[in-house]
């Protein structure tokens, strides 16, 4: 029963981050309809950048995914404008393509700077484990889900009050409506591929500081979290919280219960069966 | 007219640093891009150092030693192409690679010449017709665990957990036979779990080893997952000893898990201890050149080097008699300890055990 409840609250936090990556899938997803496979490739850039922060600047959590986010926010803008933006009329498939040679370019780019060796957050990062009654909590995770829930509701009450948001959702639903009331779509693009890669970046961060940082890192975070993204509905953005958390737990249970090298066959069964189950109400 | 002025410049392109009668080529073939790479580069340094230091001394039979390398990726497929480029260039022998999956990758592309690794421990390798051409300076993963679990009993443990990377034959290999030798030696084995290296969340599995009674933990990884594992098995308050082998010879661990006192009570065998007179001034010479501390990897490749190159100076012209001297070879006295080689190219050596204290390593046996 400890053990359970313990690999629950595990889960959920793990899930958490997989949730802030999922985030930007969607919100890339829902403004302009294309998958941006590149995602996990900003995350791991985040990383990178919150590490530089933190060795050289001597930032904490706070500074570091500030740091990460400025950069992780710059580079979405910059992917939007290289590889995207030319590509707008083009088939989707097309913008997809390149979205995966970005992905690629950002990978083995980072592997030239910072070579493939496995890097770590300095040791003030690693926050310490504490027990609460029979309960294991991992003080890492804690704070990496807190700061995940955080970001999540303030990107929620951004998208329901400020008129940037509120311009984000008409483009979201009607682009051409949209545009016909005065909205400018390629700037409402590019905000929301700044907050998505953001928000990326604070997941990186969070990511880098519970494991260590390689260049390869956002292939096997970014899949999951977009495996997250299409079973909480991709566009939405509480279902992306919902899909990251349930592939967490499922993770996690399954890891602890079923044999560690299971998990993720485990997970994913878990997510085609979701996605079978309610395939009717899907919206995409 | 053209042509010939054409060849030239090919010739002057390609042909390298000195006309072929002047220079003997070695070739390296190692990880030297790709999650492994730390072990590659680190092994090319060695024989960088060991070629530099023959050159000195006024080249083999007269000859300047030059290098050919060949970047395996850390991918098989890379280590096979680059064996075979590597002899069609004219090497006389090939060091590395240094992980057993890419030594398999490179005896099964066939190369007709030496191929010496520094590092590769699977007791698979050089099985049949491969094994003519294969030599290793190192000591096999059944060696290698066993030594380990007849240290582990005479360090006073009992009951041990073995954690075991599903995809790697290292990981398999090894644990099996530290399981034999610590049951041999009055231990019991609490339990057996697996992970997979590519995770990077093992709490769930780490958690769940509370059903277990145990003092301590073998886990036989590379480490880059090994260390992460052990990070998360810290700040759960896991403070059983680690007991692992010798990949765990990297400064990377310290990277991962920057904090000293989680790196307390990890214990590893290695291929030489880092104390001793001879290997200071290796460590010297090698931390001029090349501005850091050498682990097992570069003191293997160096001695690897240096093993195939006084055979060529004893008089191996052609690569069937540089292998029988090799195999000849008694007592070789390397960096890393001496050695001889046994009936299957295999070297007998002294399995040393490290253990990690307050950051800083220690020869304890």
């Amino acid at each position: 029963m400890e053990e359970l409840v313990t690999q629950l609250v595990n889960g959920l936090q793990l899930g958490a981050v997989y949730g802030l990556i999922a985030l930007g899938y969607s919100l890339v997803f829902g403004v302009m309809k294309l998958i941006n496979f590149a995602h996990g490739e900003v995350m791991m850039v985040g990383s990178y950048a919150g590490l530089l922060a933190a060795r050289h600047l001597g930032t904490g959590f706070p500074g570091s995914i500030l740091a990460a986010m400025i950069a992780a926010g710059l580079l979405g803008i910059l992917l939007e404008r290289c590889a995207y933006y030319p590509l707008r009329n083009a088939p989707p498939l097309a913008a997809m393509v390149s979205a995966l040679g970005a992905s690629l370019i950002l990978q083995y780019g980072c592997m030239l700077i910072f070579s493939a060796d496995p890097m770590g957050y300095p040791a003030r990062f690693h926050l310490p484990t504490f027990r609460l009654g029979p309960f294991l909590f991992s003080g890492q995770k804690l704070v990496a889900a807190l700061v995940a829930i955080l970001i999540c509701g303030g990107l929620s009450l951004f998208l329901k009050y400020t008129p940037a948001g509120r311009a984000m959702r008409a483009v979201a639903s009607d682009p051409l409506g949209a545009a016909l009331c005065g909205i400018r779509e390629d700037r409402v693009r590019r905000m929301a591929f700044f907050l998505g890669s953001a928000l990326a970046g604070a997941a990186g961060v969070l990511y880098g500081a519970m494991y260590t940082v390689t260049p390869l890192m956002g292939a096997s975070a970014g899949l999951k979290a977009f495996c997250g993204a299409v079973v909480g509905g991709i566009g939405s953005i509480p279902g992306a919280m919902g899909g990251g958390l349930l592939l967490g737990v499922a993770e996690s249970l399954a890891g602890a219960y079923i044999g560690a090298v299971w998990k993720d066959c485990i997970a994913f069964l878990l997510m085609t069966v979701v996605l079978l189950l309610r395939k009717n109400r899907e919206r995409v | 007219m053209r042509w010939c002025a054409l060849t030239a410049a090919v010739l002057i392109l390609f042909g390298g640093c000195a006309a072929p009668k002047e220079e003997l080529r070695i070739g390296v073939v190692a990880e030297l891009s790709g999650p492994l790479s730390a072990y590659g580069r680190a092994c090319l340094d060695g024989v960088r150092l060991a070629v530099a230091e023959w050159n000195e001394n006024g080249g083999v039979r007269g000859k300047t030693v030059c290098i050919r390398t060949a970047d395996t990726r850390s991918q098989s497929g890379e280590a096979a192409l680059g064996a075979l480029r590597l002899q069609s260039e004219g090497v006389c022998g090939i060091i590395g690679p240094t992980t057993s999956t890419g030594v398999k990758a490179a005896l099964a592309a066939g190369p007709d010449i030496p191929l010496i690794s520094p590092t590769a421990t699977a007791d698979s390798i050089g099985e049949g017709d491969s094994g003519d051409w294969f030599f290793r300076i190192c000591y096999t993963d059944s060696a290698q665990g066993s030594a380990m679990g007849e240290y582990a009993r005479r360090l006073g443990f009992c009951r041990a957990v073995l954690l075991v990377d599903s995809g790697s034959d290292y990981s398999r290999g090894i644990s099996r036979a530290f399981a034999r030798s610590f049951q041999a030696g009055g231990g019991r084995i609490a339990g057996t779990e697996y992970y997979t290296a590519t995770d990077a969340d093992f709490t769930a599995l780490l958690t769940g080893l509370s059903r277990y009674q145990y003092d301590c933990i073998y886990l036989p990884g590379y480490y880059a997952e090994a260390g992460l594992l052990i990070r998360q098995a810290r700040q759960l308050g896991i403070d059983a000893a680690f007991l692992s082998g010798d990949a765990f010879d990297s400064p990377f661990l310290s990277r991962i898990i920057p904090d000293p006192a989680q790196l307390d009570g990890i214990y590893y065998t290695n291929h030489c201890a880092p104390e001793g007179e001879e290997t200071a001034s290796f460590a010297r010479r090698f931390e001029t050149a090349f501005g850091y501390v050498p682990g097992a990897y570069a003191i293997l490749g160096y001695d690897a080097a240096n093993w195939l190159l006084s055979a060529v100076e004893e008089g191996g012209q052609t690569p069937g008699a540089i292998r029988d001297l090799l195999e000849k070879s008694r007592e070789f006295r390397g960096v890393g300890g001496s050695f001889s080689i046994d009936g299957e190219h295999n070297a007998k050596k002294q399995v040393r055990l490290i253990r990690i204290c307050r950051g800083e390593r220690e020869t304890v046996i």
